[in-house]
Formats: C-alpha cells, sequence, structure tokens
C-alpha cells in the first residue's frame, strides 16, 4: 500500500495511507491546518525554554498517529458497522481539533477576546475554508460530525468518541506531554504510552454511554502518565517566568485597544486592523491573524509615543522580564479579597514616578489554567466520568475503580492544587514590593 | 464559581448528603437565575461542574466544610457536607466586607429555593436539571423533557417523570419571571 509519511521526532514516522486516506491528506494540505506551522505549541514556553519552538501542526499531526493506533486497537474487538463509520470523523477531529488557534496557542485568547474552540467549529463548518471544503467532499457529514466531536457541549456524539479527543487521557494529551517534555527538554513526559493506548477498552451497555475505561495491567502506565502530567504543569505549563511574559503580552494588547478607544492612533497592522474593526469577523478575517501578524505588531509598537506600549513591546521582544512577587494571602479558601494588598502594591509602583500607567507596570495573574492541568479525580463514584476521572475495570463483576483509589500513593499527586496569585512588576521594585509583602504577611499572622 | 457561594449554600441548606446533590443543586440555582458562574456540561447522572467539584474540595481541605464519607452498598462512595464553625466565622467576616457584600447581594430571592432544592429526593433532582440542561441547549421544553427522560432513561408516565417536570419547569419559569419559584 502506497504511504505518504511525515517524519516524527517522538513516533519516527506518521503514515498515512495515500490510497484509501487521500481524503485526509486533502485536510492536511489545507490552508487552515497549514496555517498552524506558524502557532507555537506552547505559547511564549519558548522564552523560558528555548528549545519548546514546537508548532502545533507537528502536534496535530502526533494526535492523529495516535488516534490511528487507538482505533486499530480497539477494531481488534469492535468490527461491528457503527465503529467503522465512526473512524473518519475521529480520524479528522484528530487533525483539526486545534484548528481554531490564535496565535501563541492559548494565550493569546483574552488579547483577542476568543475562545479557540468556537473559531475551531466554526472553521470546520465554514464552506468557505479549505478544511471544511476537504471534510466535506470525503463526506458531506463529515463537517459536523466533526465540530460535534470537539464541541464540549453536544450531547448527542457517543461518549467513548468524545472522550478520545478529550477526556482524562486522550490522545490529545498524550501527545502534547510527550512533545512538550521532549522540546523543552524538561524530560518529564516519559510513560508507556503504547501500553495505554493498546490496552484501552470501551465499557458499557448503552452504546451512547460506552466510555473508556482500562485493564489493571495498564495500572502502572496510567500512574507514570499521571506524574508526568503534574510535574509538566508544575515545571512548564505553570512556570512563573512564561506566565509573566503572558501577562505583559495582555497588558500590552490592552494598553492598545485603551488607546484606540480614546482615539489615539496605534498603527495597527491590516489583520488587526481589520479583526477589531468588525463586530462578527469572518473565519478569514481570524485566520490571517498569525504570530508573525503579532509579532509585526509587537514590533511596530517598540516606536509608538506612548511610552508604557513601547516599553513593554521591546521588554517583550528582547525577552527582559518583570520580576514576579507572590500574594501574601495565596491560598486563603474564601476570603480571596486581596485589594487592600493589591492597592498597596499599585501605590507602590505609582509612587515610585518611573512607571506609569500603574496598570501596565503591576500586572496580575490570579486565573487558574483552563488548560494543562494536572490530574485531580472527581472523588464521588456516581458523579465519575472519563470527563473527570480515569478509571479502570478490575473484573466484570465489579464496578470501575478510579485509579488514586487503586493506587492510593498517587492520592498526594492528585490533590487540588492551591490557588496562585503572581503580581509581576518592574525588576527595580522588587525589594521594596518583597518588604510590602511582608508587612501584609505579618499582619496576617 | 466563587468558594463562598458553596459555603453560603452549606450555612442555608444545613447538610449536604452528597456531590451528586450539590452539584444538581447549584445547577438549578443558576438556571432560576441566582448567579453562581460554574460552567457545566452533562454525564451520566445530570449536569457536572468541575468548578463545583474543585470549590467542595478546597473548603473541606481548608476546614470550612465537614466531609462525610458513606461506603454504599454497591460498593461505591457518597461525601456529605456541612458548614463548620470556622467556615460559618469566615463567611460573617466576609459578609461584613464590601466584597463580601456583593457576593451575599447575588443570593438575595434565592434563599429558600436553596433549601427546597436541597430536600428534594435525589433521582427527581437528577432528572430535573437534566431536563433544564437540555431547555438551556435549544429552549424547547417538549423535546427537553424527552431528550432528559431518554437519557436517564425514565418512563415519562412515571411518578418521577412528573415531579421532576414539575420541579424543573418551576426553576425555568421562575427565571423567565426573574424571580425565584414561589416554595
Amino acid at each position: 500500500v502506497p504511504q505518504k509519511v511525515f517524519r516524527d521526532p517522538l513516533y519516527n514516522y506518521v503514515e498515512l495511507d495515500a490510497d484509501n486516506q487521500r481524503w485526509l491528506l486533502e485536510v492536511v494540505n489545507s490552508r487552515e491546518v497549514q496555517r498552524l506551522r506558524r502557532i507555537h505549541q506552547l505559547g511564549v514556553s519558548s522564552f523560558t525554554y528555548p528549545g519548546a519552538d514546537h508548532s502545533r501542526l507537528c502536534h496535530s499531526l502526533g494526535v492523529l498517529h495516535l488516534m490511528q493506533l487507538a482505533l486499530a486497537s480497539l477494531e481488534r474487538e469492535h468490527k461491528d458497522e457503527e465503529f467503522r463509520r465512526a473512524k473518519p470523523a475521529l480520524l479528522a477531529a484528530a487533525l483539526v481539533h486545534d484548528v481554531g488557534h490564535g496565535p501563541f496557542s492559548h494565550l493569546f485568547e483574552p488579547c483577542l477576546g476568543i475562545d479557540h474552540e468556537v473559531w475551531s467549529e466554526r472553521i470546520i463548518t465554514d464552506p468557505t475554508c479549505e478544511v471544511g471544503k476537504a471534510l466535506a467532499d470525503f463526506d458531506r457529514t463529515l463537517p459536523q460530525a466533526v465540530a460535534d466531536l470537539i464541541d464540549p457541549k453536544n450531547t448527542e456524539t457517543p461518549q467513548w468518541q468524545k472522550a478520545l479527543i478529550s477526556s482524562q487521557l486522550d490522545m490529545d494529551r498524550l501527545d502534547y506531554l510527550r512533545r512538550d517534555s521532549l522540546f523543552t527538554g524538561a524530560g518529564y513526559g516519559k510513560f508507556d504510552w503504547h501500553r495505554l493506548i493498546t490496552s484501552m477498552q470501551l465499557y458499557g451497555d448503552r452504546p451512547n454511554l460506552s466510555t473508556i475505561v482500562w485493564p489493571e495491567k495498564a495500572k502502572l502506565a496510567i500512574e507514570e502518565y499521571i506524574f508526568a502530567r503534574y510535574y509538566m504543569y508544575q515545571n512548564v505549563y505553570l512556570h512563573k517566568t512564561t506566565r509573566g511574559f503572558e501577562k505583559m503580552l495582555e497588558a500590552m494588547w490592552n494598553r492598545a485597544k485603551t488607546l484606540r478607544g480614546e482615539g489615539t492612533e496605534v498603527g495597527l497592522v491590516p489583520a488587526i486592523d481589520s479583526f477589531w474593526s468588525t463586530e462578527e469577523p469572518e473565519a478569514e478575517q481570524y485566520l490571517r491573524i498569525e504570530e508573525y501578524t503579532v509579532l509585526s505588531q509587537i514590533q511596530a509598537w517598540g516606536d509608538h509615543s506612548d511610552t508604557a506600549l513601547s516599553d513593554l513591546a521591546r521588554r517583550f521582544l528582547a525577552r527582559r522580564p518583570f520580576a514576579m512577587v507572590q500574594a501574601p494571602k495565596s491560598g486563603q479558601a474564601l476570603d480571596t479579597d486581596l485589594s487592600d494588598w493589591e492597592d498597596a502594591l499599585r501605590a507602590l509602583v505609582s509612587e515610585s514616578g518611573q512607571f506609569a500607567p500603574t496598570e501596565m507596570y503591576c500586572l496580575v495573574d490570579s486565573q487558574k489554567p483552563k488548560y494543562h492541568l494536572p490530574y485531580i479525580p472527581e472523588k464521588e463514584d456516581e458523579e465519575q466520568s472519563v470527563r473527570n476521572s480515569i478509571r479502570v475495570k478490575l473484573s466484570d463483576d465489579k464496578p470501575l475503580i478510579e485509579i488514586s483509589r487503586l493506587l492510593r500513593r498517587l492520592r498526594a499527586f492528585t490533590k487540588e492544587v492551591s490557588r496562585v496569585v503572581y503580581y509581576y512588576i518592574p525588576h527595580e521594585l522588587r525589594p521594596a514590593a518583597e518588604k510590602l509583602r511582608q508587612q501584609f504577611t505579618g499582619e496576617d499572622e | 464559581m466563587h468558594n463562598y457561594d458553596l459555603a453560603k449554600l452549606a450555612s442555608l441548606t444545613g447538610e449536604l448528603d452528597s456531590r451528586k446533590r450539590v452539584q444538581k443543586v447549584v445547577y438549578l440555582l443558576q438556571t432560576a437565575g441566582c448567579r453562581l458562574d460554574a460552567d457545566f456540561y452533562l454525564h451520566h447522572y445530570g449536569p457536572y461542574s468541575t468548578d463545583v467539584a474543585r470549590a467542595l474540595d478546597e473548603l473541606a481541605r481548608a476546614n470550612l466544610l465537614e466531609e462525610s464519607k458513606t461506603q454504599l452498598g454497591n460498593g461505591g462512595r457518597q461525601y456529605g457536607y456541612k458548614l463548620t464553625d470556622a467556615g460559618r466565622k469566615q463567611i460573617t467576616a466576609l459578609e461584613a466586607k464590601p466584597s463580601g457584600q456583593e457576593l451575599r447581594a447575588r443570593w438575595n430571592g434565592f434563599e429558600q429555593l436553596a433549601v427546597d432544592l436541597a430536600r428534594q429526593p435525589a433521582w427527581p433532582l437528577e432528572v430535573a436539571s437534566t431536563i433544564a440542561y437540555f431547555y438551556s441547549q435549544q429552549g424547547e421544553w417538549e423535546s427537553a423533557k424527552s431528550k432528559a427522560f431518554s437519557f436517564k432513561a425514565v418512563d415519562p408516565h412515571n411518578a418521577v417523570a412528573e415531579q421532576a417536570e414539575s420541579l424543573a419547569r418551576s426553576v425555568i419559569e421562575s427565571a423567565q419571571r426573574g424571580s425565584a419559584p414561589a416554595s
């Protein structure tokens, strides 16, 4: 069988059948999937880990490869028509699940005010987009079937199919954990992924509610996966320097929006000007915004007359991070109000007389990340599902058991992570900010 | 979702006997118009929110909620929650502050509904929240009912179906009127 092969650093070869999967090659070759070459998988993590320059395209091909392996493995037990019919949409969804990502992946979403999942669905079902057309040319129902698979609110598509794309142990995570580990050099993403894929099983009597589970022999591979996920979260995804650059980019963008709202010319590059000038932008307008677009914009802002905007733009391009100060009361469960501390920290920045406006030089990172979280399972059995738990089937006559209940040593790694609030300020102000923080900590004791 | 909201719920209702109950009560309160800002999706036992699950875990870890565990006959476990003295004190302290008053105000008009929902039998509560979930997706009552009964494998002529329908209807209609349902 003639093969189309892609060399890949994780799997060596990602192979497609050049005859029977020609339609999938058309999807790979679509303009929108090729655009993913120009989107960093890990946003600005390369500011912290210089090797982390890998793209969303190589990740997408990796997820496609894993989906092929998973389906081949499941097919050994499931040779029915329903399973056969589900395969094209699952392969396509694996390949295009990230097609709606904007520049620097997740981190740019607040800058543009977008949600990549919404854009992915729009692009896949938009007949003017090449990706949607390539899918429809193969099967006219495919664009909607793929969009349904990646829509988290969709309740019609069988659960086991959605679970392969998005769950606590899905093809997306299996690829990105190992790929991000390899390219960052962090080295934490080592686990027996092959066993996880080849041992997974469908479980349940009602076809639409069947789910994915693992046999007991996979328990140590699951354990390794959970460790990998935890370490990658702590060391890569939550890295304070990376988060600081993310907040810097966001502050820059907010500043430009404010100035533009006040009538100041901010010299927008055409793609961004077009997107911001349209109330409901078309997919074409959105897709024109790439990382090169954003970097050109930031470069142009480096010479802007607004000193704060140009200062942050130059800091970003030259990788000059702000200093991080942690909130004095991080971890409070009920009273999360940090306004007194924040007012004092802002006053410190403002009174220094060197940095204005204050909101550009006192950046707050208080959001819990939506993606790349460690594994925190649901503990009540009846509330467990593939979306919140990884479960093991010990035998036909026993109920499913969540993995941290089976391997109790995992509990230390599967608890809710503490709420952390970071503040980013110019380095010159750090000693004074640390003193201030001590005063607040003292007051609390 | 703010952790205060779950602590407040426990202060209004007294002990909540399962995480499942907490999930469905929060969902129906939100449906009625109480702004709790939790993000839900649908699974076997009705709407489920990771935000609610995380908030419960955080409050229990901070000893503001006391967590109790019950072993069920089928081998499963169920977790109950009640507010501790420390939790009660922290609610009072927070509500004395301007930021706490804003949070408190979101509960105005929904206190009695919280109490009523927490007392509902578990099965109709699950089915009612599932009807409300399907209704929120399409805004069509008959279709929402039929999808929910099929999803939950409930006979539409069964007493549970009737109870669930009535509960879901009162919550949805109250949201449309802009007031909490009459108790």
